[in-house]
């Protein structure tokens, strides 16, 4: 396992991932592409703040 | 769309210099590795991708920030906003330290004391205004229908702002008593929210700048009330001079209207009236004759010829009350200024010159003016001579109908 390959896969899960595309790897699990809308969030003093939208990579084991 | 592992080992193959055979095996020696990995409960990491980990029997992934921020370059940057509106009290469930509260409340405390002497001292000036607008009111009668509106407003920005300071005092000393009873501390909690944390300070200042901002408004009230008086001074001064002592010139309503059209009308007049006098002092006959009778013999006798001079000057004003002006009669050409009651205005002179003849014969003072709009020439029929345009509004209450409602004032030109 060299580390050539190790990029490479880094890095075609990345650009599969960032176009919404789930990646199976077989063995361990899937990597799939979550995108989290904007939300309100109140601390616990009280202090209320919006939250910005965000895309996640999420790993799903099998 | 799922990239399954045949579409992953041809896009790995793509992107690397590697036969598929070396990839295939390379890609079982990764997976392979992880297991183990996961298997012996140690965590695998991939450089600049995440790490793996068991977590509760079930294999974890963590990404990288590197690989974070990049899925997530869309959004990249944006932070969290506050929302100062929906910013709640926290519900007093911690009961703060209470040396820090005491030590916020007196904070507290110098500040509302501080906040306090600037609104007495302010009212103490307030309470000495409306004294002097009174004086200044009774200095000037002739101005006094504005001042009584002005006095009032002081008055009552005053009551508000006394209305303000009790409440002030009433919370002020609270907080000394609290220093010497710490089981008052809750309820005075409840009612001056001054508690430890510091955003609380940054929420309790709103409140704060407005109740200051309003002693900040009042200033520009007074100086709108001392500049009104100001003006108003001014102008009862000039009126007072103008009427009161330099004299009677300007006592006529019409010459306030228009100041050379008069002068150059009295002169006519008095070319009428005064031929017979040789005067070198026109310009002092003209002042008087208008309204001045009684100084009008004493200048007339130092002109030689008294007797005619005075007796025809005298004669000539009744004249010009009587006759100048009027809505009904003949038309006065010696007039050259006024206003009219427009009630026609055509464009054909023939029709014009008809029904100046008809309101003629109804007894109405009827002439034709011509006035150019817009480019085409209108022969304007207009009825009676008026020295302001009060003077002709009053008359167009008495007018038939359908001048009544139909008709405008016009300044009535010289030809």
């Amino acid at each position: 396992m060299n580390e050539q390959f190790t990029k490479a896969f880094s890095e075609i899960i990345r650009e599969q991932i960032t176009r919404k595309n789930e990646v199976k790897v077989e063995g361990v699990g899937s990597f799939q592409f979550r995108h989290q809308k904007q939300f309100q969030k109140q601390f616990k003093n009280g202090r209320v703040v919006m939250m910005p939208p965000k895309d996640t990579i999420t790993f799903v084991p099998e | 769309m799922i990239i399954d592992k045949e579409k992953l080992i041809s896009l790995l193959v793509d992107k690397t210099s590697l036969e598929q055979e070396q990839v295939e095996e390379q890609l079982s020696e990764l997976v392979s590795r992880i297991q183990q990995a996961a298997q012996e409960g140690k965590s695998f990491e991939i450089e600049g991708f995440g790490t793996f980990r068991m977590e509760d029997d079930n294999l974890q992934f963590e990404p990288s920030n590197t690989l974070e921020t990049e899925i997530n370059n869309k959004y990249a940057g944006m932070k969290p906003i506050e929302l100062i509106g929906a910013f709640k009290q926290p519900e007093s469930e911690e009961i703060p330290d209470m040396m820090e509260s005491e030590e916020d409340e007196k904070r507290a405390w110098a500040f509302d004391e501080e906040s306090a002497k600037d609104k007495t001292s302010e009212t103490e000036e307030k309470a000495k205004k409306p004294e002097e607008e009174i004086v200044a009111s009774d200095q000037e009668e002739t101005s006094s229908s504005e001042e009584p509106e002005e006095s009032e407003i002081p008055k009552e920005t005053e009551e508000q702002t006394l209305k303000d300071t009790p409440s002030e005092e009433e919370k002020a000393p609270i907080p000394e008593e609290e220093a010497k009873e710490n089981e008052e501390a809750e309820k005075i909690e409840e009612k001056q929210p001054v508690t430890t944390g510091s955003r609380e300070k940054v929420n309790k200042q709103p409140p704060k700048r407005a109740s200051r901002s309003k002693p900040k408004g009042d200033p520009i009230g007074r100086f709108l009330t001392v500049a009104v008086i100001l003006i108003a001074i001014g102008v009862g001064g000039w009126a007072i001079y103008d009427f009161g002592i330099s004299g009677t010139q300007n006592a006529k309503p019409n010459n306030q209207v228009s100041s050379d059209q008069p002068a150059q009308k009295q002169m006519a007049k008095q070319q009428v009236s005064n031929k017979e006098i040789t005067s070198g002092k026109n310009a002092d006959n003209k002042q008087s004759s208008g309204t001045g009778k009684n100084s009008e013999p004493e200048q007339n006798l130092k002109v030689t010829k008294q007797g005619e001079g005075s007796s025809k000057s005298k004669a000539s004003p009744k004249q010009n009350e009587n006759d100048t002006y009027g809505l009904h009669g003949t038309v006065n050409h010696s007039i050259s200024s006024g206003y009219t009651i427009v009630v026609h205005s055509l464009r054909s002179q023939k029709k014009a010159e008809n029904n100046r003849q008809r309101l003629q014969d109804e007894g109405f003072r009827a002439m034709i003016q011509t006035a150019e709009v817009n480019g085409s020439l209108h022969y304007r029929v207009g009825i009676g001579q008026f020295p302001t345009v009060g003077a002709a509004e009053q008359a167009v209450k008495k007018l038939p109908e359908p001048y009544k409602s139909n008709h405008f004032i016009k300044r009535i030109k010289q030809q």
